[in-house]
């Protein structure tokens, strides 16, 4: 593997498709790339991020017209649970409804501003390996 | 020069039937300055990328702000702020859900997206399946779901222009139809992008200044405000009430006819004079208007008798002929019966009709002490409701419908964001899926600000306007008609004046326009490139053909959609919107979901997993209630997400095991590589496939040849 990759080398661009110019890969340059760590590093990294995350704001969504629905009112017209006043005309329920914004915020930055580019930076590295392996190629084919 | 338009002013508001002046000075300059920027944008798009994906040349916060413009629909602005100030916080729901959902867009689809596709959500679902079949059928689902958001577009357009310009309704659909297919038709998406931009500031703004407004009413005290959502007033006075009056009569509407006895009726609005009494005896009176679910079969004279099944009887009020869909009854045995019950079975000419409901004329209500003022006829009079207490709209039955169908409605709009062709073609618009994510937290910031605060507009409206005044008096009937779609632009009335009226009326109508241009475009993209450059032609053309079947698609679905709307009648936008993201998030998002991450997933799962969400989300919208059907459909749920998305998951994941084809599996590691690392993708202005595309990749094959 070491001999076609160099992974030396660090282009500055991130998740930005600025590869070079070649059109022409080989089958093995993705058979190498695919395999290698720092791929599977990103595939590793994103799944732990991206899956209880995703699994975190859908249930907390969920749990918004399920509350709503089943108690916020009773069955006989009632005012339910989730009907509580906190003050004045302001619910239990109408906070939990904005309570979603504030989350869908949150995690959204921390997504944005904490996440990204520590995946941007791994991209990075596994685009150089393409660049170089394909001047490499470049090299080799006498191109 | 101030009094002299001053008095203008005061002149049109005056004379409310007269079309406002300041409404069309406001409107035409919108028009002027949108196409302005439409002519401009034209004279740069020139090859197809530049027509259908701006050159990708747009930088990310640019993005963010026409994906929330594309977004922020009729149905956000109108429709929510109808459903809140009609029924309360149930309307509060489609806010939540709508930002929610941008979630599903940043965390799971928008950047293997952008890295993967071109000009359409198709790309992305052809890129490892045989790319004809799953073209067919990803444009057949765009065509639909773009056509089904459009209609609830003019239908929001139809209310707003009717009451700005005082035109026909038809007209009024017409004329925005001819002005978005000239945004469409001549800019492509620099122009659409422009104008999203555009639209999206300026509705950001209004709703800021409104929302200000409405607190300014409340001296800025939000306990105050949040005290007086509990005490909406539903009804109107049917006649006038004198000073010393000690009965009121009350229109049926839901107001009305929640006047109890020993419940508190308020008379007059917050702001201008009110009093409260306490209702001593409430009388519904003749005659009553019956709602029939079948047309008559047969004439039915003045005066026959009609039992119902409680035992009252009744003569009918006014001749009925075959086809009627109602009749008017009035009481033969007075004291007898109260009236009749919502939905009374009938016996009508010896034949039993279950009727749809019954409502009478009006309610009379005993006060327990004289009136101190006078009151106009029409002044909003009725049992205070409390607005914020939820189940105005889906009420929590022994049946439990109403909230499965908040948890229905619930998963339409948190999956059908990620589904919306219109929404997801925005992304190829910009450089890279860095961009493409920092327009979804853009858009995330200026949609949630904006949902927040459709708080104040609904709830606003609910006590400011009223509650029953929501709607507009028929140009030719002279009828007052209920309009659900009216709250905001009402409400800016109320508490503004004729210049922020226009105002917010003009914004209203350039949000109708902006999506309407995305979605059209939307839709013709998805027959000129999926349908006639990939099959028809199999991906040869000559130069500039892609762009000019583009226009005569936009031509036709524009046409469609104005058909469409003339004919449908003034549903809620944000309801008849909900159901497109139902059938969005039940097509689209399943066979997105698989193909980006499951190897296994192939042509016949792709068309199978598209088709068959499609056609049961369909069916399901055809014969639930929200439909022809009315109360007694066989599904009793308005929205149909509960059932046909995870029908459409089903159907992709079994049609998969009905094919044997391994190319699609034998393609993933390469799509994998690039969705994830964005080598190979489509960049920059000139449109020309850069970076390391495998040889006989099908995107990568066919892209450069018909791009210059």
């Amino acid at each position: 593997m070491a001999d076609t990759l160099d992974r030396g080398k660090t282009p500055p661009v991130g998740n930005r498709s600025s590869v070079g110019a070649s059109p022409e890969v080989s089958e093995r340059l993705y058979e190498e790339i695919e395999n290698g760590p720092e791929f599977k590093a990103l595939e590793r990294s994103k799944i732990r991020f991206i899956v209880p995350a995703t699994i975190f704001f859908m249930i907390y969504y969920f749990a918004l017209p399920v509350l709503v629905g089943f108690f916020g009112t009773n069955t006989d017209g009632t005012p339910g649970f989730m009907d509580t006043r906190l003050f004045s005309g302001f619910s239990l329920a109408y906070l939990f409804a904005l309570s979603q914004f504030v989350m869908a915020w949150i995690l959204a930055f921390i997504y944005l501003l904490a996440f990204a580019p520590k995946m941007d930076r791994m991209i990075a590295r596994i685009v150089g390996l393409v660049t170089n392996f394909n001047t490499n190629q470049a090299r080799k084919d006498g191109r | 020069m101030h009094s002299q338009l001053l008095s203008v002013v005061a002149a049109s508001a005056a004379t409310s039937k007269d079309p406002s002046v300041i409404a069309i000075i406001f409107f035409a300059s919108f028009v002027a300055l949108t196409l302005g920027i439409t002519y401009w944008a034209s004279k740069r798009s020139k090859t197809a990328s530049e027509y259908f994906a701006a050159g990708r040349s747009i930088k990310g916060w640019q993005n963010g702000i026409a994906v929330a413009g594309d977004y922020m629909s009729a149905a956000s602005f109108l429709g929510i702020a109808g459903i809140i100030s009609t029924q309360g916080y149930d309307g509060f729901m489609y806010s939540v859900g709508w930002l929610v959902a941008y979630l599903t867009v940043l965390l799971i689809v928008a950047e293997p997206l952008r890295n993967l596709g071109k000009y359409t959500m198709a790309d992305v679902l052809a890129y490892r399946m045989q790319a004809k079949p799953v073209r067919a059928a990803a444009a057949l689902s765009t065509l639909t779901v773009t056509t089904f958001y459009m209609i609830a577009q003019m239908v929001g357009a139809g209310s707003v222009i009717t009451l700005l310009l005082k035109l026909d309704r038809s007209l009024a659909v017409t004329i925005v139809g001819i002005v978005m297919l000239v945004y469409v038709v001549f800019g492509g998406m620099v122009a659409t992008t422009w104008v999203q931009i555009i639209k999206a500031l300026l509705l950001i703004a209004g709703t800021i200044v409104l929302s200000i407004m409405v607190l300014a009413q409340f001296n800025f005290n939000i306990g105050k405000f949040f005290e007086q959502t509990t005490q909406v007033e539903t009804g109107k006075l049917s006649a006038a009430a004198a000073a010393g009056a000690t009965e009121v009569t009350l229109s049926s509407g839901t107001g009305g006819a929640s006047a109890a006895v020993n419940k508190p009726i308020k008379i007059g609005v917050d702001g201008g004079t009110n009093e409260i009494r306490t209702a001593t005896a409430v009388t519904n009176n003749a005659p009553w208007t019956i709602t029939l679910p079948d047309p008559l079969t047969a004439d039915v004279a003045k005066g026959a008798a009609v039992t119902d099944d409680k035992g009252g009887s009744y003569i009918v009020a006014a001749a009925a002929v075959a086809g009627d869909k109602a009749i008017r009854l009035d009481k033969t045995v007075p004291g007898v019966t109260n009236g009749l019950s919502q939905k009374p079975k009938l016996t009508i000419n010896g034949q039993t009709i279950k009727a749809f409901a019954a409502a009478p004329a009006n309610r009379t209500v005993k006060l327990d002490a004289p009136l101190q003022n006078a009151y106009p006829a029409s002044t909003i009079a009725g049992a205070p409701t409390d607005f914020m207490k939820p189940g105005g709209r889906y009420p929590n039955t022994q049946e439990r419908w109403g909230a499965l169908d908040l948890i229905s409605l619930g998963m339409a709009l948190i999956l059908g964001t990620a589904g919306l062709p219109h929404i997801l073609v925005r992304f190829y618009t910009v450089p890279d899926a860095v961009e493409a994510r920092k327009s979804v937290v853009w858009a995330m910031v200026l949609i949630g600000g904006f949902y927040v605060m459709t708080t104040f507009l609904g709830f606003g409206a609910a006590i400011l306007v009223g509650a029953a005044n929501i709607g507009a008096v028929d140009a030719t009937t002279g009828v007052f008609k209920a309009d659900s779609n009216l709250a905001a632009p009402l409400l800016a009335d109320t508490i503004g004046g004729e210049l922020f009226y226009a105002f917010i009326a003009s914004v209203a109508f350039a949000t109708i326009l902006a999506v309407v241009a995305g979605l059209t475009i939307t839709a013709s993209t998805a027959f000129a490139h999926d349908v006639w450059l990939n099959i028809i032609k199999n991906g040869q053309e000559k130069p500039g053909e892609q762009i000019l079947v583009a226009r005569i698609t936009s031509f036709v679905v524009g046409g469609i959609a104005i058909l469409l709307a003339i004919a449908m009648p003034g549903a809620n936008a944000a309801v008849l919107v909900a159901l497109a993201f139902a059938v969005a998030a039940s097509a689209n998002l399943p066979v997105i979901v698989f193909s980006l991450f499951w190897k296994r997933f192939n042509t016949a799962g792709t068309v199978g997993g598209l088709l068959g969400g499609l056609f049961a989300s369909l069916f399901l919208i055809i014969i639930s209630k929200s439909f022809i059907l009315g109360a007694d459909a066989p599904f009793q749920l308005e929205n149909p997400g509960i059932v046909s998305i995870p029908a459409g998951f089903l159907s992709a994941f079994v049609f998969t095991f009905f094919s044997k084809e391994t190319s699609s599996s034998h393609k993933y590691p390469e799509m994998h590589f690039r969705a994830e690392t964005g080598v190979g993708a489509e960049v920059g202005s000139s449109g020309v496939l850069v970076g390391a595309a495998r040889p006989g990749s099908p995107v990568g094959a066919a892209a450069p040849a018909p791009e210059e």
